[in-house]
């Protein structure tokens, strides 16, 4: 369903404006439904998908499978550890989101450490930001760095072909990278952001911190409807093939899944294709080098292994799983020529020119397998207020105080993210109480584009957000652009972004054409935009005012969240005159250095903390919005900057906020899900063998690595595989592993 | 247009294939038998007049995929090669009767020992129906074929695929062989078989024409990385398309 066609039909469920407005409250994530399929995936007469498990199956081992990268770097080698990453060897990036020279160079650490390649991480070394008291949004600060902790990759290099079977690396010229290196020998190349947890991630409406992973799936490539040139290959007969759009919402995930593979940071040597990889994996045993545990709860029936012997790989091949999964008219055109290649070898398949689609489709399917919902939180009882009951005291006013300070404001519902729009709104649909009595249920009513206030030290006013997005001020604004940023095609990634671009006139300015932007209501707004009243509602730089600025919005003026005097909208003029002044905050938009709210569930095990790694404990991150965020900026939600000011009032010596962050915790805690914690199904995987920085230190490496002696050896972190029923020793946390 | 089909297995030629083995080489084969009759021909307007009916055949490889083109890559010590024979030319002359049958035989075969060979052999095939008069005519016709497909050795791959369809849109199949050495159980390196008759049930009103495409695909791949060479025996294939013509006869004589 379109988003803002729910929107209409939840907006007569929402509570008045006058609610006290605590927001959508925490709730068991139990029987919360995925968001829903799109149409035609596995329904209809002729269905994409023909075979929901052998999907499943097809997807899993692709993501655990170290051929799929171009020198054994697997999804799963930067979504190892309860769906991140908590390795702490070379796992530096200088910060090159941001264009200023710093985002180029490797800063000391915190502990005084030179930091850099091949770097490991000590305890001392976090926050990345830090002031004198840590509690204070006034105190000085004594340090900062724009380095990002995140995930190392690949070496990447110049992309010239790949075996077929046997060796999986790619042939690559390989060269040390300019940045990533040590004396010159290369080491692996970091992600500049840090990398967010795989499980639960599903119920994102778009992925990646900056939200680029397009809620519709075109099928190849990550843009959704954005990119002109993505399609799919589809047999009419047996003499005829044609290339036809797709457009598959609620498909993040498979959208997600196609960058990975081809970043030179992450997986991929450069110009490297997704035909590529299909023509690399079509004939291989899926994990041919990785032991399958036999009680894997997805893998074990294929796999080779019996109780006291692991061997590697399934009884199938890619090629298979593909014919078994999907419908036949995406493979079976046998005919080349239809579909390009590389000079010198054979054309590409229907298969190999729709990889990217299969590749997509099946790590959405595996990965819409991972959802925690067997935590203490979510077996819980609660009472009238939506507190648990039988989890201790600690917990109970943990989940108290998360509401007072009004974090469940972002981190919403079941999932614990606003991000999680098409489940949130399924439940407000079908109760309109579904995150707590006589709470404000706004921002979780499926609407993808909101209005709130920001800025709350300047009181500039409201702006325009993603629903789901924020700009919390953990960086400067201008240190990573996140949700303020454009796509490849220099469009915004911002849907609040298209919207005043809309309003404005200009043409073509929704590329999101799925997402309803269109159709969006003003009044739903959670704060006022066009008003109509005889007396302004809000500070009038804030929004448009009367006649003759404003129009009616022509989507009408009922079932609104606010009164019918705020259904209008300005008329094209003034917005466009209005979004051309950069005084103006009445077209202003809140997306720059705005991230993607993460879900919080089994967050003790998913450190480091935040888009760029900067936090190791959930203490860290509880005195950063103790003192109202690092740097409260234009674009900040207020209430980041008013947790400072209510927690910054001498909390270091005041026994209860000691007592109330230490609650959070015990909250927080109570989001883990001993399944993940365990690695039990459905967290159980194969063998992998992760990268895990380099012999040698940050100041000497060792050259010689089998892919090219110009790059450094690997150290291995070898993880044994685990069948359905887990393992005896849980996961430790981030802060577990980094040395003191 | 009234189609009705059923499928029968006739028979499978693992028993024949002879796999055969070499160290230090590897090497694939498939080969497809594509065959069809006319059952009978039916004018339902004029009884027994059939001279408004004409049946043609056309048979033909993909020139873009010849071993000239780009159909074929080979690295080192390895080859492939494709070979066809049988009824289906490029003819146009005349009409096939009732009983009358056109098969064609459309194999592949390559070995590597130190190299690889990528390599995709593509052939199309035609059967025209064309009624040129007033009349109506019902003509049922059957399709057979045989798919095997082989991989030995190191490192192999094959795979045989024919898709089947007609022009009007009533049917459009897919149906493959497919072996491999990739994996360390006998199943897959043995080879797959399939073999079908389907029956159809084709009605041609005033003018009307039908074509019926059998279209063969083999794509076959063979890496071998050791430098010892062994002698390579009697490629697979050409037991395949020998058992295959000899199956061929029965099925023609059969089908008298």
């Amino acid at each position: 369903m379109r988003l803002t066609a729910l929107a209409a039909i939840l907006s007569s469920l929402l509570l008045p404006q006058l609610t006290h407005a605590h927001g959508p409250k925490p709730t068991s994530l139990k029987n919360a439904p995925l968001p829903a399929l799109p149409a035609g995936l596995i329904d209809g007469a002729s269905p994409i998908i023909i075979d929901q498990q052998k999907a499943i199956l097809l997807g899993k081992a692709l993501f655990w499978d170290m051929a799929v990268g171009s020198d054994g770097v697997a999804c799963a080698s930067c979504h190892f550890h309860a769906g991140a990453d908590s390795r702490t060897t070379n796992q530096l990036n200088p910060g090159n989101k941001n264009p200023a020279a710093s985002g180029e160079t490797f800063e000391t650490t915190a502990s005084g450490a030179q930091g850099g390649p091949n770097y490991t991480l000590k305890r001392s070394d976090f926050p990345f930001h830090q002031r004198e008291n840590p509690f204070s949004h006034i105190s000085p600060t004594t340090f900062d760095s724009d380095d990002t902790s995140a995930s190392s990759g690949t070496f990447s290099g110049d992309y010239n072909g790949a075996p077929r079977t046997g060796d999986i690396n790619d042939e690559c010229t390989r060269d040390p990278d300019a940045v990533f290196h040590v004396n010159r020998i290369g080491t692996r190349r970091v992600e500049p952001r840090n990398t967010p947890t795989v499980i639960n991630a599903v119920f994102n409406h778009r992925n990646f911190w900056d939200g680029r992973a397009n809620n519709t799936f075109n099928g190849s490539s990550i843009w959704g409807d954005r990119d002109a040139d993505a399609g799919i290959w589809v047999k009419v007969n047996s003499r005829k093939v044609k290339k036809q759009k797709l457009a598959l919402i609620n498909s993040s995930l498979a959208s997600q899944a196609l960058a990975p593979p081809l970043s030179d940071a992450e997986m991929g040597c450069r110009q490297r294709t997704f035909q590529e990889l299909g023509r690399k994996l079509l004939l291989r045993r899926p994990l041919e080098h990785q032991n399958v545990h036999h009680q894997d709860s997805v893998l074990g029936a294929l796999s080779f292994s019996t109780v006291n012997d692991l061997q590697p790989g399934i009884n199938t091949t890619y090629q298979t799983l593909i014919k078994q999964t999907f419908n036949k008219k995406y493979w079976s055109y046998r005919r080349r020529g239809t579909f390009g290649g590389r000079d010198g070898q054979l054309p590409y398949t229907q298969m190999e020119a729709n990889f990217s689609m299969f590749f997509g489709l099946a790590l959405q399917m595996y990965e819409a397998t991972l959802v925690s919902d067997d935590s203490p939180f979510d077996n819980a009882n609660f009472d009238e207020k939506t507190l648990p009951t039988n989890l201790g005291d600690s917990v109970r006013r943990g989940a108290s105080a998360f509401e007072e300070l009004h974090c469940n404001a972002c981190h919403s519902g079941p999932v614990l993210t606003s991000n999680a729009i098409d489940t949130n709104a399924q439940l407000l649909e079908a109760n309109s109480q579904a995150f707590g009595l006589n709470t404000d249920q706004s921002g979780v009513d499926g609407v993808a584009i909101n209005r709130n206030i920001v800025n709350y030290d300047n009181a500039k006013g409201s702006k325009f957000f993603d629903t789901g997005f924020t700009n919390t001020g953990v960086q400067s604004p201008n240190a990573d652009p996140g949700l303020g940023g454009f796509d490849d095609f220099n469009n915004p990634l911002s849907f609040s972004s298209q919207y005043t671009e809309y309003l404005a006139g200009t043409a073509n300015a929704i590329v999101d054409t799925k997402s309803g932007i269109e159709n969006i209501k003003s009044c739903n707004f959670q704060k006022y935009f066009a008003s109509n009243r005889f007396f302004p509602p809000f500070i009038t730089t804030s929004g448009f005012f009367r006649e003759p600025d404003i129009i009616a919005d022509p989507n009408g003026n009922t079932n609104c969240y606010n009164d019918a005097f705020e259904a209008f909208i300005p008329n094209s003029t003034a917005a466009a005159t209005e979004l051309a002044n950069p005084d103006s905050q009445k077209m202003a938009f809140a997306t720059q250095g705005a991230f993607k709210v993460p879900t919080l569930r089994n967050i003790e095990l998913t450190g480091p903390y935040m888009h760029n790694g900067s936090m190791a404990t959930l203490e860290e991150v509880i005195e950063f919005y103790s003192r109202g965020g690092n740097f409260n900026n234009n674009f900040t939600h207020e209430f980041v900057a008013e947790m400072g000011q209510i927690a910054g009032k001498d909390p270091v010596l005041n026994a209860t906020a000691i007592q109330k962050r230490a609650d959070l915790v015990a909250f927080l805690k109570s989001l883990t899900d001993d399944r993940v914690k365990y690695e039990k199904a459905p967290f159980d995987h194969p063998e992998l063998t992760v990268f895990n920085g380099h012999t040698g230190n940050a100041s000497n490496v060792i050259n010689g690595n089998p892919l090219d002696a110009s790059l450094a050896i690997d150290n291995n972190l070898i993880l044994d595989a685990v069948g359905a029923n887990g393992r005896s020793t849980p996961l430790a946390s981030f802060v577990e592993g980094l040395a003191p | 247009m009234n189609i009705t089909k059923k499928a029968l297995i006739l028979s499978t030629l693992s028993a024949t294939l002879g796999l055969q083995t070499a160290q230090a080489t590897s090497s694939f084969s498939s080969t497809s038998m594509v065959s069809v009759t006319i059952d009978s021909i039916t004018n339902t307007t004029n009884a027994g007049d059939l001279s408004g009916i004409s049946i043609t055949e056309g048979f033909w490889i993909d020139n873009t995929l010849s071993d000239e083109g780009f159909g074929k890559t080979v690295v080192g010590n390895a080859n492939s090669s494709y070979f066809h024979s049988g009824d289906w030319q490029d003819d146009t002359d005349g009409s096939i009767a009732t009983g009358g049958s056109l098969s064609q035989s459309f194999s592949a075969t390559g070995t590597a020992s130190n190299g690889e060979v990528n390599s995709n052999y593509f052939s199309f095939g035609n059967v025209w129906f064309a009624n040129n008069s007033a009349d109506k005519y019902t003509i049922n016709y059957s399709i057979n074929y045989l798919l095997a497909a082989n991989a030995t050795g190191e490192s192999a791959n094959s795979s045989v695929a024919l898709s089947y369809s007609n022009d009007l849109g009533d049917f459009d199949e897919y149906t493959e062989a497919t072996a491999s050495t990739l994996l360390n159980t006998s199943d897959f390196k043995s080879s797959t078989d399939n073999t079908l008759l389907t029956s159809f049930s084709l009605e041609l009103g005033a003018f009307e024409e039908d074509i019926f495409y059998a279209d063969v695909s083999i794509t076959g791949y063979a890496e071998a990385k050791a430098a010892e060479v062994a002698p390579v025996p009697v490629p697979a294939a050409g037991w395949l398309m020998l058992s295959s013509l000899v199956f061929l006869r029965n099925f023609r004589r059969s089908s008298i």
